[in-house]
């Protein structure tokens, strides 16, 4: 199907009235990012879901991490260049060019590294391409400032904040445009007619690796590569040329089998289980494996069927015996009568194309991506020992990550009582407006609000904030009611959620425990379909259990806020 | 295909509400985004490269037949 006929296709899927939405996306980007959508979508309903497509405001991809426009998305795709990173300042050639680039890298990730545990959202970060502007040409190689040096460095800054992070893929940029050329997929023609760097082929491209990462993180990897062995692991059949005949040898045609063969390892070091099916006497293919020039060994192999059954029978025996479905299997097979037989009869399993020349199999068969797997784990790898102390680094040090970058908000917030009409109108348009981060209590009217504001025992709080990224104005509300006697408590408790997950929350909570002093604060929540965050949260700080009054044990004023007093009046 | 025929698969209109005066201004389907898509319809459709230039100016119907005109293409 061509590029065009592609896109058409999306555009009447996206225009059918009847369709139905299981997986919501967002794209971010800090270019005109529109091409991407279609193919997007069209990769999205390949793989089997209904997804719908949206794009964020241009170039607003910090805003658009910090704000509320990520509440209701399933997977928000994140895509900057470096270019555009690197707009602000100067074009690296000296040391300090990038300093200001840096730092805006840090924020980003840091700000996607917030939003994924804020929000719960599967983030797919687009690795950026290394830019083609090179002004000096070959001798960039050699400046240690240069384009490629600081692109390098950028990217790898990029790749070591995000990979690992809960809940973010990666997909490499550079990798698809080296795989396309760079020719291919730039175009300074759409660029300079509308802010449109790439062609449509090379969105294409990152689109399907997009797909293919949310394919492998919700639905995982392909479990099992069932292999042929007679000139698919080696070249001739033992049958006629004996174990000793079969072409291993170091030069020619044997070189690309024992190429296969590393690759099939490397895989089951990453934790693909290997089998093999072939038609043969299985003595006679076990033989093989005892030459000293095999790479792969009988104990690399979780299991096998050699024998002169019908593969697709052996298949499924195989798969009963490794308790998994066909459907998690790849069959690799060098005769195009025995892949059709197995296509054609073994339900879901993955049949892969391969080319008559071994020498083109490795390119063949990474090219489908069928056996992409997501980095091991640490139990993929057999090393659950390791395992609890490696976890604990990573949380320690994701830690000081989000406390630098939350240090680097400067953020500050005032909490004050309201004054006149105005004040309770905003209290009340936040009660109201509020979904996500909701104690999910009765919503008060404004009426209501008028004189509770009047009663003693109640106290109504709202809380303005602002940082480096700018003026959030009065964003969230509390109202505790018993003031005065021994139980008071959190009844009303609201942050927009634009500005969530900075730490106003817990400035907040202190704010409302003072008022509540000497006797300790008690909170209900509830459930609603909306206020997981506002759950989530609140788990951090104590209570679980919804409908159920809980005491909040006394907390600190978060030591990133600073704590700004109302102006006398 | 006639160059109608595509702008109205691209834009998701009727064809036949289509003429040579058609453009952004009296089309409201015809927005900045769509443009983009129009352009790429017809450079991949017809094999044509435009210039950044006629990128911006070419949003006519008209416009964009003449441009396809002065390529090699009848349409």
């Amino acid at each position: 199907m061509s590029l065009l006929a592609r896109r058409l296709a999306w555009q009447r899927h996206e225009r059918s009235p009847s369709r139905s939405v299981d997986l919501r996306t967002t794209i971010l980007s800090s270019f005109t990012v529109h091409p991407l959508g279609p193919y997007l979508g069209a990769a999205l309903l390949d793989s089997g879901w209904q997804p719908s497509i949206d794009i964020a405001p241009f170039d607003q991809v910090v805003q658009s991490l910090l704000g509320d426009a990520l509440g209701d998305v399933d997977v928000a795709v994140v895509w900057i260049r470096l270019e555009d990173l690197w707009a602000g300042g100067r074009w690296p050639l000296e040391s300090g060019d990038t300093d200001g680039a840096s730092e805006s890298l840090e924020q980003l990730a840091g700000a996607l590294i917030d939003a994924s545990k804020t929000l719960g959202i599967t983030f797919v970060f687009v690795l950026p391409a290394m830019p083609d502007l090179v002004p000096l040409g070959v001798g960039d190689a050699a400046n240690l400032s240069g384009v490629a040096a600081t692109a390098t460095l950028h990217r790898e800054r990029f790749r070591s904040l995000l990979a690992g992070q809960p809940g973010v893929l990666i997909a490499d940029g550079e990798k698809i445009m080296r795989e396309l050329g760079s020719t291919r997929c730039l175009d300074q023609r759409r660029l300079a007619a509308a802010t449109i760097p790439y062609t449509e082929e090379y969105f294409a491209s990152v689109a399907a690796a997009v797909a293919r990462l949310l394919e492998l993180d919700r639905r995982g990897a392909k479990k099992v590569a069932v292999v042929d062995a007679d000139n698919t692991l080696w070249g001739g059949v033992v049958g006629e040329e004996g174990a000793s005949g079969v072409d291993l040898a170091d030069q020619g045609p044997g070189v690309s089998y024992r190429q296969f063969q590393r690759y099939l390892l490397q895989l089951r070091r990453a934790g693909t289980i290997i089998a093999v099916a072939s038609k043969n006497n299985e003595s006679d293919a076990l033989e093989v494996f005892d030459r000293r020039e095999m790479e792969l060994r009988v104990s690399d192999l979780a299991a096998w069927r050699i024998n002169w059954s019908p593969k697709s029978s052996n298949l499924v025996e195989l798969a009963e015996e490794l308790n998994l479905g066909t459907s998690s299997m790849v069959f690799i097979d060098d005769s195009p009568l025995e892949r059709a037989e197995v296509e054609a009869a073994v339900e879901g399993i993955t049949v892969l194309e391969m080319p008559e020349d071994p020498a083109g199999w490795f390119d063949a068969i990474v090219r489908t991506g069928a056996l992409d797997r997501l980095p091991p784990t640490n139990s993929d790898l057999g090393r659950a020992n390791s395992y609890s102390e490696e976890s604990r680094r990573t949380v320690a040090k994701r830690t000081t990550d989000i406390g630098s970058f939350l240090a680097s908000l400067n953020l500050e917030v005032e909490v004050f009582a309201p004054t006149g009409v105005a004040d309770i109108a905003r209290l009340a348009q936040l009660v109201a407006k509020t979904n996500q981060f909701t104690l999910g209590g009765p919503r008060h009217t404004e009426a209501l609000l008028s004189s509770m504001s009047a009663d003693s025992s109640t106290l109504l709080r709202l809380v303005q904030a602002k940082d480096n990224y700018g003026d959030y104005g009065v964003v969230g509300a509390l109202i505790i009611t018993g003031c005065g006697s021994t139980q008071p408590r959190l009844d009303t408790f609201v942050l927009s959620c634009r500005a969530m997950g900075r730490g106003i929350e817990d400035a907040m909570l202190v704010a409302a425990q003072e008022a509540a002093q000497p006797a300790a604060l008690t909170v209900v929540f509830t459930e609603t379909a909306k206020n997981r965050p506002l759950r989530s949260w609140l788990h951090g700080v104590g209570p679980t259990t919804p409908d159920v009054e809980s005491i909040v044990e006394p907390r600190p004023w978060p030591t990133h806020v600073n704590r700004v007093s109302a102006a006398a009046p | 295909m006639s160059l109608e025929s595509l702008i109205a698969d691209v834009l998701a209109v009727d064809v036949s509400s289509l003429s040579n005066e058609s453009s952004r201004e009296t089309l409201s389907e015809w927005d900045s985004v769509a443009h983009l898509n129009v352009i790429s319809a017809i450079e991949e459709t017809f094999d044509v490269m435009f210039s950044s230039a006629e990128m911006r100016e070419l949003s006519s119907i008209g416009r964009l037949r003449a441009a396809l005109a002065s390529k090699g293409f009848s349409g």
